[in-house]
């Protein structure tokens, strides 16, 4: 509420007041009061008062004794007093006297009198305010009481409408809150709709899941047994090509392939010598039982296999060269003959210790060297190793030209990005050994120090690198 | 919707329709001023009628388009009466206007015997009784203020010196013969006469075509005074500039004849204006109690009257600071947007449901 210092101003009041001003200013000036006329049939005013008639009669004998003193101008004026009338004289005075002390006895008697009808009429003034005044404070009292009663009915009456206005705004509050309320369940009545639909449609696809998940029991019972009998149909096979093998002509493949590495890899004990730089390794991860087995990816003619048999290790070798295979098995060594991803991919998770693989991912495309990647990681036990050997293509003699020697190579897989694949497979820590300088090398007798170490790093340097990953 | 009293009313129910979820549409013949932040469609074809849940109907002049859309829409109604000028105003110098008002009263007569579901909003109790006259029930009769710009106008606060020099009067309104121009003049010059102040009179508001003659009248009045030089018209003024007006002023004095509600009186009362006019009308009842309202003047004693009220609220501090504290809390009580927006939910709650 604001408050105010000032006493309530009643406007109307002031309005009213304002108005009564405005007509006084503009209302004409009031005209002067005549004299007022003698009332018909009533005595005329009179002319003369008593207090001037009682005058007069003293003029009169004052006249009179002049005149009795008064002679006349022809007797000498020492013998006036012989002849004036003394007594006359002296009577008229006397009487002019008495004439002057009934005046002010009469002036007197009107002076009381007046003075007594003023009293009257004051005290009539008096009596009359009195009871005016007594009007005045009767009907204030009054009019105080209905002010009070007034200002109680509207304090009433602005309760009543401040009551009425929480009410209308907490009905609007109400209705808000309803209105919102029966949209949102709407919302959610149409929520409940598309839930039955998602319902009916989930029954649908869990029939369908189950007659499929019985498909597919079946399927997985067959192929179980068709699993079962691949190794026999390879053993089977195996023998068949072991038998046949040697009547197939120099056309085919693998024996092409055979043909190739004896000619252009090295003698196995150059080959095996060059492979004993891993055997610490394999120490360190305790590889090579039963339990922490080592497998050879691309075993090719098994000279890895074989000196792990030497150096009494448990390793197998998997390869899909039927040429490569047969070697193998002639020397005793425990081969596979698959494609290396797909066998890779057949072992349970971390299975093996150690897994192996020399000069075979520069032949893989890469995606499926990723593959390889990857599975090897997830089949080597925490704590194996993985072992791939390949061609240094930082040697631009190999890089430009020898790594096409093999016809089967793809491209030269660069140092860093053999790393970066093993790391982004998850391999906790991957190593890169330069292997092999070439013997080609060159002294520094006829040329600088420093540029004889470039050609030869350029040209002679490691021919081969490795990288050890260790998961 | 042009900033008027009634686009105010309608941009108002807009906003609040669709705060509550619905999507409003404002319907209308022409969009002379473009309104982008609102739906705006201009067909009234029976088929898009007949989409509408609701339909306010805004009555304030005779329109044969609007008829004819009450007859075919199937919606629930919400007739909103802001008056129409008794045409006697326009008799004299606008013919046209007259007959437009006096076909405008007809139509208020004829909604009255509308037969579909409907309520008549009335935006003063002197409106709801110019319905009751017309023919319209009681019970189909609310009370709600129109929606106004008052948040504007209670952000700033009146800033004029009082006590002396030149008194500042303000009026806002177009002009129009009912508007009580002339009556402003003469109370200037009866400012000048009875007590011997300066007085300045700031007149916003623009003049239609139509009442030209009103205007010459007013002009030639103005110098018939000699009160040329203390009389500013601002037409189609800038809302800053009104603002600045409202500011710097002394005194809103409003002598019309004839209003609905008086959109001005409020907005001078927020802004701590004191108010001195006319009780014509609905002014009374929206100016609020102990407010300094009277009758219209019929001669000089009437201007001395207006004059002296003038003077005393310039020059008497606790009069006129009584006026004011009673006009702002006319204003917070009564036309807040809080206040206005429940009011208005309320009425339109029965046909809303009505319509769902």
């Amino acid at each position: 509420m604001i408050e105010s210092q000032n006493p309530e101003i009643d406007v109307q009041e002031l309005m009213a007041r304002v108005r009564a001003e405005v007509e006084r200013r503009k209302a004409p000036p009031p005209a002067v009061p005549a004299r007022p006329l003698a009332a018909p049939g009533s005595p005329p005013v009179a002319a003369v008062s008593p207090f001037r008639s009682v005058g007069a009669n003293i003029t009169a004998a004052l006249d009179r004794a002049r005149q009795k003193n008064q002679v006349s101008s022809r007797i000498p004026a020492f013998i006036h007093p012989f002849f004036r009338n003394q007594g006359g004289f002296n009577f008229q005075l006397l009487h002019a006297a008495e004439l002057q002390t009934r005046q002010l006895e009469v002036l007197r008697d009107e002076l009381a009198n007046l003075q007594q009808a003023s009293y009257g009429e004051a005290a009539d003034l008096r009596a009359a305010h009195a009871d005016s005044l007594n009007q005045i404070k009767e009907l204030q009292a009054q009019t105080a009481k209905q002010v009070l009663a007034l200002n109680a009915i509207l304090k009433e009456q602005q309760a009543q409408a401040d009551s009425l206005d929480q009410i209308r705004k907490l009905q609007t509050q109400t209705t808000k809150q309803v209105l919102a309320l029966n949209a949102i369940l709407k919302e959610q009545q149409a929520q409940v709709d598309s839930l039955d639909q998602i319902r009916k449609l989930q029954a649908e696809t869990s029939e369908q899941v189950s007659t499929l998940s019985a498909i597919l029991k079946v399927q997985q019972v067959q192929h179980d047994s068709t699993r079962q009998q691949i190794p026999a149909l390879e053993s089977r096979l195996t023998d068949l090509i072991d038998r046949v093998a040697p009547k197939i002509t120099s056309l085919d493949a693998d024996a092409f392939y055979l043909a190739f590495e004896n000619q252009f890899r090295g003698t196995r004990e150059d080959i095996k010598a060059r492979q004993r730089v891993y055997l610490p390794y394999l120490a360190k991860a305790g590889a090579g039982t039963a339990d922490k087995p080592i497998l050879d990816l691309g075993c090719g003619r098994g000279e890895w296999l074989g000196l792990l048999r030497e150096s009494g290790h448990t390793a197998r070798g998997v390869d899909s060269n039927a040429s490569m295979i047969s070697v193998c098995r002639e020397l005793g060594l425990d081969v596979v003959a698959s494609d290396v991803l797909a066998y890779l991919k057949s072992l349970p998770d971390q299975s093996q210790r150690v897994i192996t693989g020399f000069h075979i991912i520069e032949h893989l495309p890469f995606p499926v060297l990723l593959e390889l990647f990857a599975h090897t990681r997830r089949v080597l036990q925490t704590g194996g190793v993985a072992i791939f050997e390949t061609p240094n293509p930082l040697n631009v003699l190999v890089g430009s030209n020898r790594f096409y020697t093999d016809p089967t190579h793809l491209r030269p897989l660069p140092l860093e990005l053999s790393k970066f694949m093993a790391e982004r497979v998850g391999f906790r820590s991957v190593t890169i050994l330069s292997l092999h300088p070439d013997v080609a090398r060159k002294k520094s007798d006829a040329l600088s120090q420093e540029f004889t170490d470039f050609i030869n790093a350029m040209f002679f340097g490691p021919q081969d690198y490795a990288i050890v990953a260790e998961n | 919707m042009g900033g008027d009293a009634i686009g105010n009313d309608i941009g108002g129910m807009y906003r609040v329709l669709e705060s509550m979820g619905f999507e409003p549409v404002v319907l209308c013949e022409y969009n002379p001023h473009r309104l982008d932040q609102y739906r705006v469609s201009h067909s009234f074809s029976a088929k898009d009628l007949r989409s509408y849940s609701l339909i306010i109907y805004h009555h304030s002049q005779y329109w044969e388009g609007g008829a004819r859309l009450l007859e075919d829409a199937r919606a629930p109604i919400v007739l909103r009466f802001h008056n129409i000028t008794p045409h006697r105003f326009f008799r004299d110098c606008s013919p046209v206007s007259a007959d437009r008002c006096e076909q405008g009263e007809e139509m208020t007569r004829q909604l009255a015997r509308l037969s579909k579901p409907h309520q008549w909003l009335a935006d003063s109790q002197f409106n709801g009784e110019s319905l009751t006259a017309a023919g319209v029930s009681q019970d189909r009769i609310t009370v709600v203020p129109p929606f106004n710009r008052i948040e504007h106008y209670l952000k700033q606060r009146n800033q004029a010196d009082y006590g002396k020099g030149t008194i500042d009067i303000l009026f806002v309104g177009r002009f129009a013969p009912h508007k009580g121009h002339l009556h402003l003049l003469r109370i200037i010059k009866a400012l000048q006469v009875d007590f011997g102040v300066q007085a300045r009179l700031l007149i916003a508001g623009a003049c239609d075509q139509e009442f030209n003659e009103y205007h010459r009248e007013f002009v030639n009045l103005t110098f018939k005074l000699q009160l040329n030089g203390t009389v500013f018209l601002y037409q189609h003024i800038p809302q800053p500039q009104l603002d600045q007006l409202f500011r710097d002023s002394h005194v809103y004095l409003c002598m019309s004849e004839h209003e609905g509600f008086c959109v001005p009186i409020i907005e001078a009362q927020a802004m701590g204006l004191p108010i001195v006019g006319t009780m014509a009308g609905a002014k009374k009842d929206t100016a609020g109690p102990q407010q300094l309202v009277s009758t219209i003047p019929t001669g000089p004693a009437d201007y001395s009257f207006y004059a002296s009220l003038v003077y005393k609220v310039f020059t008497e501090q606790a009069l006129r600071s009584q006026v004011v504290n009673r006009g702002y809390l006319n204003v917070i009580t009564r036309f807040t947007d809080e206040v206005v927006e429940n009011q208005f939910t309320n009425s339109i709650l029965p046909m809303l449901i009505h319509g769902q």
